[in-house]
């Protein structure tokens, strides 16, 4: 079954056409890199299959169910969630209460007013399990902007994993990581994504081939090229694309 | 030796909250009756500074007509009593209630179609809107609240057969304020309270985990105009009179002076900066009446060049230094 399914979708910035009747789908458990030079659309996107940003034309079928209209939070009530290409935490709120706004995000507990937050057992164990993912269970009392960016960056993915999705949207997620962390960054999305759906998009090539099944190149709102990495790393209009006219010097990076 | 430490150790740990409740308690024993009134009069607009606290410090909503709800309230149940010898507190008091959540309820749906700043203007001019009605001299509305007169002659409640006077009311105005302000810090630390939270730190994040911000934020408005509400009752039931005065944008512009002095996002600096201000204008305004806009602005400059985040942080910093202060090296 298709977890998402995109057609004719479009979208422009005044005269500037960022989405140009895009079509593609995604299936369950695949890993999809989303690649494509700046100003490709790639976020544009991200924000329209997550509601944040209405399409011009086109529709989106998000577990065969129509969800163009619908807002973000009701996309997330379906099982779709996105972590953010800049790290868009609660800054002020502890490590703790951050997971545990993830966490209750689509149970009706939300709205509890009785109770301190942390009085929900249930909550606090499938906390302490996703910190403990990421080893951070003991600073789970300090305001998240005292971690350091790579931590910060593996918080914003535990976030979104919190609703346990369906599927996950990934913006850049090693954006302002050092090759090191990004290493490590791999091997936690590898042992945590299962069989989720993941659409990821990315600069860092590294990530790209090492995580995803198949690639989806983006330019100037259109999908160019699509296959496995190896296809795309080998095809010539992708080469044009990143590298200029072929010829001209200089290498695809494996 | 060892005991004296021990209970040298208990006292210091004392918390601020219990200090704070035993002097409110107490206090009617020492002082006298003017004084008993000035502090009545503290605590109601100590819950309603908290009130919004809730909109501004925790949900990041600028409210700046909290005012009004306070009037609706206090008209509603100045008007029935007066007007319409409903005299039944029982009756008066929950329709005054009822009014300001109704007008939250309305105004509500309007002014949280924008956000940010225009969210701050809007809501003035709701303030403003509320003032310009209860302002008005003409028609039966006129007759109703007094125009720029205002409606006074509201004596202190009878519940139960008891009827209350100046010391006594000062104990229901202290039990209606400990009763709300638990029920509003239980909000704030609860699910519903953190994700409020949530919202004023990211809106964009709490929109990607499912929250239904701008019911969260229609919510938090009904219940800041829920507890304005119950301070407006306290007040008019407290003052016995109420003009457009307390109702306008000068009232809720001294209200967000209380919460700035007091420190937004703390609950309880509401109750603090409703304190300092209304001591303030006891001693000092009743010294010199007409400097006492000129020192109410020296102070809040003062506040926010040295305490940014207002008295309660400081105080807390304060406190906890005191009580490390003689407790044995661990």
């Amino acid at each position: 079954m298709d977890v998402l399914r995109v057609k004719g979708l479009s979208q422009s910035y005044g005269g500037l056409q960022v989405l140009n009747n895009l079509s593609f789908s995604l299936e369950t458990g695949e890993k999809v890199a989303l690649i494509g030079p700046n100003g490709a659309g790639k976020t544009t996107l991200l924000n329209v299959l997550s509601g944040f940003v209405p399409p011009l034309s086109g529709r989106i079928h998000l577990l065969d169910r129509d969800v163009t209209d619908m807002p973000p939070h009701r996309r997330v009530s379906l099982g779709l969630a996105r972590s953010f290409q800049i790290n868009t935490l609660f800054p002020r709120l502890s490590l703790l209460t951050n997971v545990l706004l993830a966490i209750q995000g689509i149970q009706p507990t939300r709205y509890r007013m009785i109770r301190p937050i942390t009085a929900y057992k249930d909550n606090l164990t499938k906390a302490r399990e996703l910190l403990d993912l990421v080893d951070l269970w003991g600073e789970r009392e300090s305001p998240v902007t005292v971690l350091g960016h790579g931590q910060q960056r593996q918080v914003e993915i535990i976030l979104a994993l919190a609703s346990k999705p369906r599927l996950l949207l990934l913006d850049e997620p090693s954006a302002g990581l050092t090759s090191g962390e990004t290493g490590s960054l791999i091997q936690m999305i590898r042992n945590l994504m299962g069989d989720t759906t993941v659409f990821f998009c990315a600069h860092d090539l590294d990530l790209v081939f090492s995580l995803a099944d198949r690639v989806i190149v983006l330019y100037y709102g259109q999908t160019i090229v699509q296959g496995t990495p190896r296809e795309v790393q080998i095809d010539p209009r992708v080469r044009e694309i990143y590298l200029g006219i072929e010829g001209e010097g200089g290498q695809m990076p494996r | 030796m060892a005991i004296s430490k021990v209970h040298k150790e208990r006292l210091f740990r004392l918390s601020p909250a219990f200090v704070g409740t035993l002097f409110l308690i107490a206090l009617p024993i020492f002082v006298d009756l003017a004084f008993i009134s000035l502090f009545t009069k503290i605590l109601i607009f100590g819950l309603l500074v908290m009130s919004l606290d809730l909109l501004v410090g925790y949900t990041g909503l600028l409210a700046f007509g909290h005012a009004a709800f306070f009037g609706i309230a206090a008209y509603t149940t100045a008007i029935l009593t007066r007007h319409y010898d409903i005299t039944s507190f029982w009756l008066a008091a929950p329709a005054g209630v009822f009014m300001a959540v109704f007008a939250a309820c309305i105004l509500g749906l309007v002014a949280l179609r924008v956000s940010g700043i225009y969210f701050l203007l809007i809501t003035l001019a709701m303030g403003q809107l509320v003032y310009g009605v209860v302002h008005t001299s003409v028609g039966p509305l006129g007759k109703l609240t007094g125009a720029s007169d205002g409606i006074g002659g509201v004596p202190y409640p009878e519940i139960f057969g008891f009827s209350f006077v100046a010391e006594t009311y000062y104990y229901f105005a202290l039990v209606a304020f400990a009763a709300c302000s638990l029920l509003l810090y239980w909000i704030t630390k609860s699910p519903f309270g953190c994700s409020l939270q949530g919202i004023r730190e990211s809106e964009t994040r709490a929109r990607a985990l499912g929250y239904n911000t701008w019911l969260y934020q229609y919510i938090a408005f009904m219940i800041g105009g829920f507890f304005a509400g119950v301070a407006g009752v306290l007040y008019i039931y407290y003052n016995g009179f109420i003009s457009p005065e307390g109702v306008g944008i000068g009232a809720s512009g001294l209200l967000w002076l209380m919460l700035i002095i007091g420190g937004t996002g703390t609950l309880w600096g509401g109750l603090i900066g409703s304190g300092v201000i209304l001591l303030l204008q006891y001693f000092v305004g009743g010294f010199t009446p007409e400097r006492w806009p000129l020192i109410l602005g020296v102070c809040f400059v003062g506040v926010i060049m040295f305490y940014r985040g207002g008295i309660l942080p400081q105080f807390t910093h304060l406190w906890k230094k005191v009580n490390r202060y003689g407790r044995p090296e661990s």
